[in-house]
C-alpha cells in the first residue's frame, strides 16, 4: 500500500482544476494560492509545484498576470486572473470532473454493466 | 532580507540561466515576494527554505517546461530555430540538475538524436551533389556509398547513389527523431520525479 503515492497522483491531477477555480472567483497571487491550498492537507502543495504550474497556465493563455504594489509596505505581488480561454478550459475540466464523480458513484453499485 | 534567502534566490537565478532575462527576473521576483510574505507572517528563514526545497529542483521544474515545450502555445511539435536553440541550452543546463540519470542518459540520447537527424539531412544532399556531379561529368571522391559485407562488395553509382542516399537519410532522420522524443520524455520524468508533491 502506497497511499502517499496515490494521494500525490490525485493531487497532481486535480491541482490545476483547484487553482483555476480559485483564480476564477477572484484574482490571486501565488502565496495566497499556496496558503489557501494548505487548509486542506489533500491539496497542500509546495512552491516548487505551484509556481511552475502557474507559469505554464500563463504561457498557455489560461491566465494573465500583473504586478501590483501593496499598501502595507510589502513587496509587489504578482496577481493572476483568468482569461476567456482559461474559463473555457475550466468549464471543460469541471464537466469531466462531473463525469468522473458519476462514474465513481456508479461503478461500486450492483446492476447491469450496460 | 535574510542573507540565506538572498543566497537561495541567487542560486535559482544562476540555474535558470538559459531563460531570457525578463522571465528569469519575473520568476525570482515572485519567489522573493512569497518569501517576504512568509517572513512577515512569522516564519523563520530556515522554515521558508525548508518549504522551498533544493534550489536545483525548483529551477528544474521551470526548465523542464521550456525543454519539453509544455505551455508553449505553439505546442511541442513546433520547433522554431530560436526556441529550438533555447531548448538545447536549457537541456544542457538541465543535465547538471537532473542527477546521475540525467548526467549519463540525457547527453547520450540528446546528442546522438540531434546528430542522427543532422546526418539524415546531410546524406540526401550529399547524394544529390554526387549525382549532379556525375551528370556534369566529374567525379566527387569524398562522397561515396559503399556496402561491404562478408566478401560482398557494392558501390552505388548514378541514380542508385541518389536513391540510396535519400533512403539512408530518411532512416537516419527517423532514428534521430525517435531518440530526441525519448530525450523529451526523460526530461519530463526527471522534471517531476523528485518533486514530491505536498
Amino acid at each position: 500500500m502506497h497511499i502517499e503515492d496515490w494521494k500525490s497522483q490525485i493531487k497532481r491531477g486535480t491541482l490545476e482544476l483547484c487553482i483555476l477555480k480559485m483564480i476564477a472567483r477572484k484574482p490571486c497571487y501565488g502565496y495566497e494560492i499556496i496558503s489557501r491550498l494548505e487548509h486542506w492537507p489533500i491539496l497542500a502543495a509546495k512552491e516548487s509545484t505551484v509556481y511552475p504550474l502557474l507559469r505554464r497556465l500563463l504561457k498557455e493563455g489560461c491566465l494573465s498576470s500583473s504586478w501590483q504594489e501593496t499598501t502595507e509596505g510589502l513587496p509587489p505581488r504578482k496577481y493572476y486572473s483568468i482569461t476567456g480561454q482559461g474559463k473555457e478550459y475550466l468549464e471543460a475540466m469541471e464537466g469531466e470532473w462531473e463525469h468522473l464523480l458519476e462514474a465513481m458513484a456508479g461503478i461500486g453499485q450492483d446492476g447491469d454493466m450496460a | 532580507m535574510d542573507q540565506k534567502l538572498e543566497e537561495y534566490l541567487e542560486k535559482v537565478e544562476k540555474y535558470l540561466k538559459p531563460l531570457p532575462v525578463s522571465e528569469r527576473v519575473d520568476i525570482v521576483q515572485e519567489i522573493k515576494s512569497g518569501m517576504t510574505e512568509q517572513s512577515n507572517s512569522g516564519r523563520s528563514p530556515e522554515e521558508i527554505l525548508g518549504r522551498l526545497g533544493d534550489a536545483r529542483e525548483l529551477a528544474r521544474a521551470y526548465l523542464s517546461q521550456v525543454i519539453t515545450g509544455e505551455g508553449d502555445r505553439k505546442g511541442p511539435a513546433r520547433l522554431g530555430l530560436w526556441s529550438g536553440w533555447r531548448r538545447i541550452c536549457a537541456l544542457a543546463a538541465f543535465y547538471s540538475l537532473a542527477g546521475l540519470g540525467g548526467m549519463f542518459l540525457l547527453p547520450f540520447t540528446s546528442v546522438l538524436g540531434l546528430s542522427l537527424m543532422f546526418c539524415g539531412l546531410v546524406a540526401p544532399v550529399a547524394g544529390a551533389v554526387k549525382f549532379a556531379g556525375e551528370l556534369a561529368g566529374f567525379k566527387i571522391p569524398w562522397v561515396m556509398l559503399e556496402i561491404e559485407l562478408a566478401g560482398f562488395h557494392y558501390q552505388a553509382e548514378g541514380i542508385w547513389m541518389l536513391l540510396y542516399s535519400v533512403l539512408m537519410g530518411v532512416v537516419l532522420f527517423l532514428a534521430g527523431k525517435l531518440l530526441w522524443a525519448l530525450t523529451l520524455k526523460l526530461v519530463r520524468i526527471f522534471g517531476r520525479a523528485k518533486q514530491k508533491m505536498g
